[in-house]
């Protein structure tokens, strides 16, 4: 089994999954009254179909590996890329608490001296000076500028 | 109010100073994302969203179709100088524009891309602004049954088109759907799929959604990507971007091949320009007395894609301008756009809101001129835009992404949105799944739901009601036709592999 259909598979399942909970979910709510159509009616619908193809696109994967296919193509390709871009969205997920506490200038500018430090590979000191540069150039662009707020955290915050 | 009424007002609108100025910001930026690898306009579209909320919709329009179109000219230019496209429309573009450019023909190539863009955007416009008004006219007998029945339509075929695995774009629309439907239910107030999160009530922030799956996930392609690049030299001056008379005579019929082929493949929705562009060359060389010069270097061959590209934009923007019907990713957000400053895309769109109408279709053809003066002199200077690090291009980027998100709402859960649809984009890239369905889907979703409820209401609940009236009976029919056509494909093959394994036996 090539690692497209693995996917595949996962995808299947998770997507079967999900519209079983959706089918289920809105079972509970009503399907038609004598106003019409109610909030269960067009989930209902959608619903039952993502578990039909989902369940297809299981079957499918354990039948046939798909030749076209970004996980296929992964296999000849440094792997090591995959894991930068997920360490690079850990750290995003990871500033948004910062953000949330600290406020945008402090927690932005933490997770991106340690993008450009570890993903990006370079100097301490050229990371800190993006960092900086970069965060304090979005702190003018928009709330002085724009007069967009960004998170002030909690200790800035009103 | 006439073609030729609406169009002279138009032009009174999009020559002032200020739309002027907002024509010109969204070509620039257009063509900047569109040199960049990476980053297309419906990212940029969902980025700068935000910003727009306290602009004239005119102004705000006319600078989001800027970046579109402006994006597609932008793209060419990675294509021939790096055999790399900026756009997946320029894709096919590499394969004579970066050959042109090899035996020092890149001016030439540079040259010919700008000028089959200038002049197929043109008659893609051109097409835009006549077939428009009686295609609204027509539009305004459409009842819910019609809408629904377009709108299912619609999506069928950007299933069929939208990416080259059937079942995963059926997905894809659907989960779309099912994103729309999280938050309070407008005809009853039912909460739906909330996961007991005050937040959702409302829905799922668009700009949380589209920035996600497009933005952030574009970037984390990107860094997995890690590629570097080595640019052809640019060449210097006006003249030598001037190709010869013998290549403007090859590309003739490029130039109108391009025009109509990505005009009526624009009108498609999922088909968009990267279709468009594809069929042109194959229609190019098809046709072609020379096909085997295609591949090495032939004018004629990056002609029409780019032509093709340029030219899909009038027809991608008729549904939605007279159906209020998406066909794509950018068009979605440009109709979220409309909506969001408080216009109305659709029949009477025309009526309601002729400045901004009549407004974006003139300042597109002030725009096309822009871009052609932009494109050529200035070509050298935009390709330096690539020597930007990476390192310092995707944190700006994020840092954007981050304020658009916060900036829509002033709520940090929408950022935690974006960060979750930023990783679920990269998913679906990394397994296949194709995001404009997601997208239009969501886009689209509320407005489905609530066109089947009305129509069944209207009916006492008689399903009938959407195959008695002949608009609805026709387009749904063309929809099952539509979606059973893999199928069909399908069946042949197997019966096709049955009938040579018997032979074979």
């Amino acid at each position: 089994m090539t690692r497209q259909s693995t996917g595949d598979l996962i995808a299947g399942v998770g997507l079967t999954a999900l519209g079983a909970y959706i089918v289920w979910e809105s079972s509970a709510w009503k399907f038609f009254g004598p106003e019409g159509p109610g909030p269960g009616f067009f989930p209902i619908f959608y619903g039952g179909l993502i578990v039909v193809v989902a369940i297809y696109l299981a079957f499918r994967s354990l039948r046939v590996a798909p030749a076209e296919g970004i996980f296929a193509d992964d296999e000849e390709k440094d792997p090591k890329g995959v894991w930068a871009a997920l360490a690079a969205w850990v750290g995003l997920a990871l500033a948004i608490p910062l953000m949330d506490i600290f406020g945008f200038m402090a927690g932005f500018g933490i997770f991106t001296f340690l993008l450009v430090r570890f993903i990006f590979g370079q100097s301490y000191l050229r990371a800190f000076i993006v960092a900086a540069a970069i965060t304090v150039a979005l702190h003018i662009l928009f709330p002085v500028l724009l007069e967009v707020d960004l998170p002030e955290g909690m200790f800035w915050g009103a | 109010m006439t073609v030729f009424e609406g169009l002279i007002h138009g032009f009174s609108i999009a020559l002032q100073p200020m739309n002027l100025l907002w024509c010109f910001v969204g070509c620039f930026l257009g063509t900047v994302i569109g040199i960049l690898p990476g980053l297309g306009p419906s990212a940029t579209i969902a980025i700068l969203l935000p910003l727009t909320f306290n602009m004239d919709p005119t102004g705000g329009i006319i600078m989001f179709a800027g970046i579109y179109y402006g994006a597609k000219y932008g793209g060419s230019t990675t294509s021939i100088l790096l055999n790399m496209p900026g756009e997946a429309s320029s894709v096919i573009s590499c394969v004579d524009g970066y050959q042109m450019a090899k035996k020092g023909r890149g001016g030439a190539a540079l040259g010919i891309a700008a000028i089959a863009s200038f002049v197929a955007g043109t008659v893609g416009l051109l097409m835009l602004t006549f077939v428009a008004p009686p295609v609204a006219s027509f539009a305004l007998s459409f009842g819910s049954p019609e809408y629904f029945a377009l709108m299912v339509m619609g999506l069928s075929l950007v299933v069929l088109l939208g990416g080259s695995d059937f079942p995963k774009a059926i997905l894809s629309t659907l989960v779309g759907l099912w994103l729309a439907s999280i938050g309070t239910d407008l005809f009853t107030a039912q909460s739906r799929f909330i996961f007991g999160q005050s937040s959702l009530l409302g829905g799922i922030e668009f700009m949380s959604l589209a920035i996600g799956i497009f933005a952030i996930s574009e970037i984390l392609l990107n860094i997995e990507a890690r590629g570097t690049v080595e640019l052809l030299k640019v060449p210097k001056g006006l003249r030598n971007l001037f190709p010869s008379w013998a290549e403007l005579k090859d590309c003739r019929f490029a130039f109108l091949n391009g025009s109509l082929t990505g005009f009526f493949i624009g009108l498609l929705p999922g088909a968009g320009s990267t279709i468009a562009s594809f069929v042109s060359y194959g229609i190019e060389k098809a046709v072609s007395r020379h096909p085997e010069r295609f591949g090495h270097g032939a004018p004629e061959g990056l002609a029409a894609p780019e032509g093709a590209n340029n030219a899909d934009t009038g027809g991608a923007l008729l549904p939605l301008l007279t159906l209020g019907i998406p066909g794509g990713a950018s068009t979605a957000i440009m109709l979220t756009a409309l909506i969001m400053w408080g216009v109305k895309p659709g029949p009477l769109m025309m009526q309601q809101s002729p400045d901004v109408f009549w407004g974006l279709v003139a300042s597109m053809y002030v725009g096309n001129v822009a871009l052609l003066v932009m494109n050529l002199p200035l070509v050298g200077v935009f390709a330096q835009i690539l020597r930007v690090p990476i390192y310092i291009l995707h944190p700006m980027i994020l840092g954007v992404a981050i304020a658009g998100a916060y900036g829509a709402s002033g709520n940090m859960f929408d950022v935690g949105l974006l960060v979750f649809f930023g990783i679920m984009g990269y998913g679906m890239a990394k397994l296949g799944f194709p995001s404009a369905p997601l997208i239009l889907g969501f886009v689209l979703g509320d407005a489905m739901e609530r066109a089947v409820r009305q129509s069944l209401t209207m009916s006492n609940g008689d399903p009938m009601i959407l195959v008695d009236r002949p608009i609805s009976a026709v387009l749904l029919i063309l929809a099952a036709v539509i979606l059973c056509a893999p199928l069909l494909h399908r069946v042949r093959s197997a019966r096709r592999i049955v009938a040579e394994a018997e032979a074979e036996a």
